[in-house]
Order: C-alpha cells, then structure tokens, then sequence
C-alpha cells in the first residue's frame, strides 16, 4: 500500500470505523513505515477526538418538555380535524367526465389563465396601493424622527424578546387550529391551553459565533493558599497585568522585558478573591 | 398493534398519525434530542433548536402523510426537514450581528458544585473552541460532519438525511475534517505551553 491508497482508509482508521481486515493490516504496515502518513492519522484522530467529546457534552441535550406539551395539543387538533373532513364520494360517471375535462393539455391552459389573472390583480394591487404609502413616506421625512411601533406594541407593553419568541411558538402550535375555530368548534379552550403552556419556555439564547482565536494559554496557576475554603462558582476576568507584576507572585516570565504587559484570565471566586491565574499568549 | 417502546419509528408513527397520543409521545421522545442536538450544533442557538425541533415535529403532524416509508427511515425524513429550517433560519439571521453570549454567568454556573473546577472548566472551554469551530464551517461541510461525527450516522443514513450519494457523503466530510483540523491546531500549541510553563515551574 502507498500513501495515496493509506491516505483513503486514514478517516476510517482515525473514527475507528469498521474497515476491511485485510486493507486494516496493509494500511497499519503502512503508517508503522511512513511517519507522514502516521502524522496525518495523529491529526485526524485528534479531530475525532476533539468531536466526540461535543458527542458526549452534547449527549444529554433535548428540547423543553413544553415542546412536547404543545405538540400533544397541535396533534388532538389535527387528529379532530381530520375526523370532521367531509368525505365525496365521486360517482363513476362524474369521474369520467372530470378526467376528460381536466385532460393535461386543458389543465395547461387553466394554470395559464389562472397565472395571468393573478399577476393582473398583483399589478392593480400594487398600483393602487402604492400611492398612499408615498404619501406616508413623504410626510414622515419631515417629521421629527420616532420609532415605529406597531398597533400590537401596546397590547405587549413590558413583552421581552423571549415573551415574544413564546408567544410566537403558542401562535405556530395553535396554527392548526385556526380552522376549528372557525367552524366554532371548542378550540379557543385548547388554545389557551398552548399559550399557557408556551409561557414558561425557557431563555433565548443569543447566538454567539465568536472567531475561533488562535491564541494559547498556560494551565491555571493557583494564587491562594490551600487552606483557603473551596471554590464553589467563579468568573473568568481577562486582564493586562505587567510582567513585573507577575514574578512578585512568583510567576515564570521574562525578567528582561519587565516593563511590559501580558494578557491574563484571572478566576475570581464568589467571595471576589483571585483564586487563579493562566497566562495568554 | 398496540405502540410500545420496542415498536419501530414508522409503525409508531402510524399508529400516531391514527390519534394514538402515546404513539407520538414515544416516538417524539426517541427522537426529539438528535433532532435538538442537530439544530443547535448546527445553528450555535438553542432558542434556534427549539423552535426546529417544535417546526420538526409540526411539520410530521401536518404534513406526515408525504412520508414514504420506502424511500427512508422516518429518522432520516425528519433529519431532513430540520436541515430545511435551519438552513432557513441561517439564511435569515445572517443579516444580523451576533452578540456575545452573557459569559459571566455561563462561567458561574459551570463551575458550581464541581470535583475539579479548573479541569472542569478547561474541558468546557475545548469543547465550546471545537463547536465554534464546527460552527464556521460551511454549512454542506457542517451537516455532514454534525451527521457523521456528532450523531454517528453511517454514510448512508447521511445521505438519505441530506438527499445526496454516498460519495458526496464521503467527500465533504474529508474536506469537512481537514478544515476542522486546520481551526482546532490552534488548540494544539496550548498542550505544548502547558508542558513548557509546568516545566518552568518545576
């Protein structure tokens, strides 16, 4: 085996995927003779290594129970829904002659038709409408600059973002019911029920895509006696500490370049004591 | 046929679509946490996650009759339409700018009633540099590295999830892992300053 037939089985090697015995010795006979290709198996093997810990991080995480909660209504409201559609039943003949109305060639032209009617109204839609916005554009520019809120805004006074994101997951659980409601059916009663369900949904979480800084740090350096009483929760400050600084505590750092400054994470513990320090380079 | 938790996805979700709620229950309790898992791992939002797994699972109540037990597993069909609504939402929320995530109380809260919270917070650390890094891929190279790697599908349950072939499957994932492996060696100079600054202490 040569590097390029190696170079296809190292992914499956590094995910110890299940591979073929006798391309497994070859491949393993060659990486044991070519410490390039060794190197390359050593880096993927770090990158499933890297991965499965998220795996197992990960493992555990699911949607709120309410999710399950407001499906649970959303399926009894399609289930009752399905159970009222009223049933045609198409006699013989009628289903003959709508087979030869609705020919392809026929329906063609129907969409055709249809399609032109829509794109007529659209146009005579947009046409009539677009004079009254003008005007409003045109009167705001010289008015004093506001924001612009809308007419719900003050039904949702006081709404924070996550209340608005819930009441909007009630209104997509509730969607399906939109129908019933309409028939007068006893969905206003289930509809409630999803957005008092929906009420308690956990935090929003903010998306954070940091870049992935390639900066390296030393391992954390205690600052505190082993007697001190046990860290419980902390938080982790970036600081800019001079070097001088650092060696009175006793740190490893250059003593020639004294007057300058090196970033750090200090832990702070809950009692505001510095527990421990890393360096940042 | 009476749902049971050794019953498959789709007898499940048949007996589900006839109104048996316990059916669903199972079913979506199986099945909830790779959907979860693959739209936060995905999108690096787990307000995002859950609204796809709640989108997800209204879409099989709604429109679970276009299911076609021949073409795919169920798991697969529903991989499929969380891949639709995040890319969708991605589509969406690239005309915003991100804000930092409130750290101070993530910190706080993962080092509570820990054996080792240093060690502890260094594991959590690596792992969040690698979901970063996952997340900066880009997303025909993520899906199938979140697929492949973060969930343990085969290449072709991958590839039923994504619609594509195997080869695709195996292609972007080799270009997935090297990428990968380029953002994480940022990861690995750390391990030699930890040698170097232990052996300065010594």
């Amino acid at each position: 085996m040569n590097c390029q037939q190696a170079e296809m089985w190292i992914i499956e090697l590094a995910r110890e995927d299940a591979v073929v015995a006798d391309f497994h010795a070859d491949a393993l006979r060659h990486l044991d003779a070519c410490p390039h290709c060794a190197a390359r198996l050593a880096t993927e093997r770090a990158v499933t290594e890297n991965l499965r810990a998220v795996a197992v991080h990960d493992a555990h995480a699911g949607a709120p129970a309410l999710v399950e909660a407001n499906l649970l209504v959303a399926l009894r409201a399609q289930t009752e829904r399905v159970a009222h559609a009223p049933v045609r039943v198409m006699s013989a003949k009628s289903a003959r002659t709508w087979a030869s109305l609705f020919s392809a060639r026929r329906a063609m032209a129907v969409c055709a038709v249809a399609a032109l009617m829509l794109l007529t109204f659209a146009m005579l839609r947009s046409r009539f409408t677009a004079g009254p916005n003008r005007q409003t554009q045109t009167a705001a520019a010289g008015a004093p600059a506001q924001p612009v809120v809308a007419n719900t805004a003050t039904e949702n006074a006081g709404a924070t973002p996550t209340e608005e994101r819930r009441e909007g997951r009630a209104q997509r659980a509730a969607g399906l019911l939109s129908k019933q409601t309409r028939r007068g059916h006893a969905a206003t009663h289930v509809r409630e029920q999803v957005a008092m369900a929906v009420g308690s949904v956990g935090e929003m979480t903010v998306i954070a895509r940091a870049p992935v800084v390639a900066e390296s740090v030393t391992e954390f350096m205690p600052l505190v006696a082993r007697s001190a009483p046990p860290l419980t929760s902390g938080q982790l400050v970036r600081v800019e500490v001079s070097r001088s600084a650092l060696a009175s505590l006793g740190l490893p750092v250059n003593m020639a370049r004294a007057g300058e400054t090196m970033k750090a994470d200090v832990l702070i513990g809950e009692d505001g004591l510095a527990r421990a320090i890393r360096l940042v380079r | 046929m009476k749902a049971s938790p050794q019953t498959n996805d789709e007898a499940l979700w048949r007996l589900a679509r006839a109104g048996d709620e316990h059916a669903f229950t199972l079913l979506y309790r199986r099945r909830q946490g790779a959907i979860y898992r693959f739209a936060w791992q995905m999108s690096g939002s787990q307000g995002v996650a859950e609204d796809v797994t709640l989108e997800v699972f209204l879409a099989l109540i709604k429109e679970g009759g276009q299911y076609d037990e021949t073409r795919g597993t169920l798991t697969a069909y529903l991989y499929g339409i969380a891949r639709r609504q995040v890319l969708r939402r991605l589509a969406k929320e690239r005309a915003f700018v991100a804000l930092a995530d409130d750290d101070a109380d993530a910190t706080s809260a993962q080092l509570l009633a820990t054996h080792d919270p240093l060690g502890e917070f260094v594991r959590r650390e690596t792992v969040e540099t690698v979901r970063q890094a996952v997340l900066a891929l880009p997303a025909h190279y993520r899906e199938v590295v979140v697929l492949c790697e973060l969930h343990e599908l085969s290449y072709a349950e991958t590839a039923a999830a994504l619609a594509c072939a195997v080869g695709t499957v195996r292609s972007r994932l080799a270009r997935g892992r090297a990428l990968l492996g380029e953002r994480l060696a940022a990861l690995r100079p750390v391990e030699r300053v930890e040698v170097e600054a232990k052996r300065s202490c010594a």
